[in-house]
């Protein structure tokens, strides 16, 4: 009786986290297509950011994440796979004419493009998501079919930022 | 052997068929603790790797509405303190001192009869009350709102009340942590006395006779009593874990567990149980104000982190602290001192009146807290159907509920249900203080004017939650 409630607590203690990851992952998967190219970023209102980073519980109130800088390539099949780390966020991209579309806290929000020109193009929130939404920007780069930068006069250059400064560590 | 059922109570073992068999095997503390601590341990994780969204987090919804509610308004008024018999926290620690989870140990070095590990060094004296949950309890509440909401930090706290519960086992003997500094014994123990259950020898000549008191030091068939309490002279029901070790300890079959009236006893023993009773009013009372009332700069004020209003949290902590401890206190204490002299007769002393008066607080406290939660489990309710399918608030779906919109249930009843809870709980309230002063003061003008003071406050208390929930 003794060892078999060992077990069970030692099987608890083990399982409970083996479980929590294999949903994690089964949750995360993405269609099985060939040369999709799946980007998981995460939009968080502390800072106004879209990340890359898995901003949860352990991390949200320590730092700042880095500001995501996505790079695809044109006629690339692209998957943005976007969660919200608090409140509801939007996701943009104008002049590909991606979104908007509201990104909820619980939910992956997915949304597919084909881009069809090289450059950089501004990723915005589009919903009031709190004190730093106005300088919630992000870039897209799209390089060229070989992999190619994208031109000169298509780089783009983000307006500084004021309010929410990035020196979290 | 058994003799006649002291009036009003029912010996549940001896009418609910099984439950003797149930709660006498050695593995049912250890089958009910264990799920606990599976789900505990999933909130944990959860709260630290899941969303930092309360709303979509499994701690914070399971923990601060679902088990809140089921805690104040279930548990403690039916069943006493049978969160203790499933609790988690102690877990570790006790196993750590018995290196057993189902099976006695008896012999030396240990504790009465019973084996054990660790230490077992003997609490403090100075610090055997409930004045450290008291604190503790306080200290934790007035950061309730970056608790209540915010995932990590629930999990910083919990698995910080786990390590020290660990702790303290290996260093002091039996459950020192449970008894003396769990923040939540605090309260559960105030307000056990308000429970539909007790634990009771069956006979007292039987205890009075015994000889190897296996209930208090142990024996082969169970621990002795971890809450440093003899079973066999328990009449109030405030630190009994419910643990159920003497039901199998007792070498008479004298143990057993009976169900009784609401509101059976409600006499305070001490000041730290009466400054209990005074924290959990002025408590509820300011968290009606700042979670359920329209005043939006006290919910800023409590809710520094997001507000930044570190100075408007100051002035709500100190406001806190005063309330609790100096103008809850000083208003009883002066209804029971204005009460005393009215009934113009000696022998009830001062400290006497005082605690007796200050029980009005255990049935009254309760209801108000009650009261509280009832809104909060109605509109927030049905986050319960999404954290459930998606604990962690990553997308999960696990049981296809995880997008059901938000739905209150009923909050249109809210205000009913919080009117008949708080009416009740003053009916208790003012029995309590009567049965005090008929008791002490004998002769009934003198106990009506005994009584009054401590009856009017109690009424403007109850009145004042009305006025904030209804009002």
């Amino acid at each position: 009786m003794e060892a078999a409630a060992t077990l069970l607590v030692l099987l608890t203690l083990i399982g409970i986290p083996l479980w929590v990851i294999r949903e994690e992952a089964e949750a995360s998967r993405v269609p099985d297509e060939p040369g999709l190219h799946v980007i998981e970023i995460t939009a968080v209102a502390v800072g106004g950011i879209f990340t890359f980073e898995d901003v949860v519980g352990h991390n949200y109130w320590r730092r700042t994440p880095r500001v995501a800088r996505p790079v695809v390539r044109v006629g690339e099949k692209v998957l943005f796979r976007l969660r919200s780390a608090d409140v509801i966020h939007g996701f943009s991209i104008p002049e590909l004419q991606v979104g908007p579309i509201a990104i909820e806290p619980g939910y992956v929000t997915e949304v597919r493009f084909e881009p069809t020109e090289a450059g950089e193009f501004l990723i915005q929130c589009v919903f009031r998501c709190g004190g730093c939404h106005e300088e919630m920007f992000a870039v897209l780069e799209v390089r060229g079919p070989n992999g190619e930068p994208p031109p000169e006069d298509m780089k783009l250059k983000l307006p500084a930022r004021v309010r929410c400064l990035l020196n979290r560590t | 052997m058994n003799g006649p059922e002291p009036s009003g109570r029912i010996d549940l073992l001896q009418i609910v068929p099984g439950l003797k068999w149930l709660l006498t095997r050695r593995w049912f503390q250890f089958a009910v603790v264990l799920p606990n601590l599976a789900f505990f341990y999933l909130f944990l994780i959860a709260g630290a790797f899941g969303s930092p969204v309360g709303s979509r987090n499994i701690i914070i919804i399971f923990v601060w509405i679902l088990w809140w509610f089921l805690l104040i308004a279930v548990m403690v008024p039916l069943a006493s303190r049978i969160w203790c018999t499933v609790c988690p926290i102690p877990f570790f620690g006790e196993w750590y001192q018995r290196r057993a989870l189902v099976g006695v140990r008896v012999g030396k070095p240990g504790v009465g009869r019973n084996r054990m590990w660790g230490q077992n060094r003997r609490w403090p004296r100075a610090l055997s009350n409930i004045w450290l949950q008291n604190f503790g309890f306080l200290l934790l509440c007035t950061f309730s709102v970056p608790l209540l909401t915010r995932p990590i930090v629930s999990t910083i706290v919990l698995g910080g009340l786990v390590l020290l519960a660990t702790v303290l086992h290996v260093i002091y003997r039996q459950r020192a942590f449970c008894r003396y500094v769990c923040p939540i014994g605090g309260f559960l123990s105030l307000y056990s006395m308000c429970s539909m259950v007790e634990v009771r020898a069956r006979n007292l000549e039987t205890c009075d006779e015994c000889t190897d008191k296996s209930c208090l030091a142990g024996g082969e068939t169970g621990w002795g009593c971890p809450w440093y309490v003899n079973p066999s002279r328990l009449e109030r029901n405030n630190y009994c874990g419910l643990c159920m070790e003497c039901l199998k300890s007792c070498s008479h079959d004298n143990m057993t567990i009976r169900a009784r009236a609401f509101g059976s006893e409600t006499a305070l023993k001490g000041y730290d149980e009466a400054w209990k009773a005074f924290i959990m009013i002025g408590l509820a009372l300011a968290y009606s104000v700042a979670l359920l009332g329209p005043w939006g700069i006290v919910k800023d004020w409590a809710n520094p982190t997001e507000s930044g209003k570190w100075g408007g949290f100051a002035l709500y902590a100190v406001a806190l602290w005063t309330l609790t401890l100096a103008i809850v206190p000083a208003a009883f204490y002066a209804a029971a001192g204005l009460g005393r002299r009215l009934a113009g007769k000696a022998g009830v002393t001062m400290k006497e009146a005082f605690l007796g008066f200050s029980g009005v607080l255990v049935p009254l406290g309760l209801a108000a807290w009650i009261a509280f939660s009832i809104p909060l489990i109605l509109v927030n309710g049905s986050y319960v159907l999404n954290v459930i399918s998606d604990p962690l608030g990553r997308g999960w779906d696990l049981l296809g509920t995880a997008h059901t919109p938000w739905m209150p249930f009923h909050p249109e009843y809210a205000a009913i249900l919080q009117i008949a809870v708080l009416l009740a709980g003053l009916f208790y309230a003012l029995r309590s203080g009567w049965r005090f002063a008929s008791e002490r003061y004998g002769d009934r003008p003198a106990a009506v004017r005994a009584v009054a003071p401590a009856a009017i406050l109690s009424t403007a208390v109850a009145g004042g939650f009305l006025w904030l929930f209804v009002g």
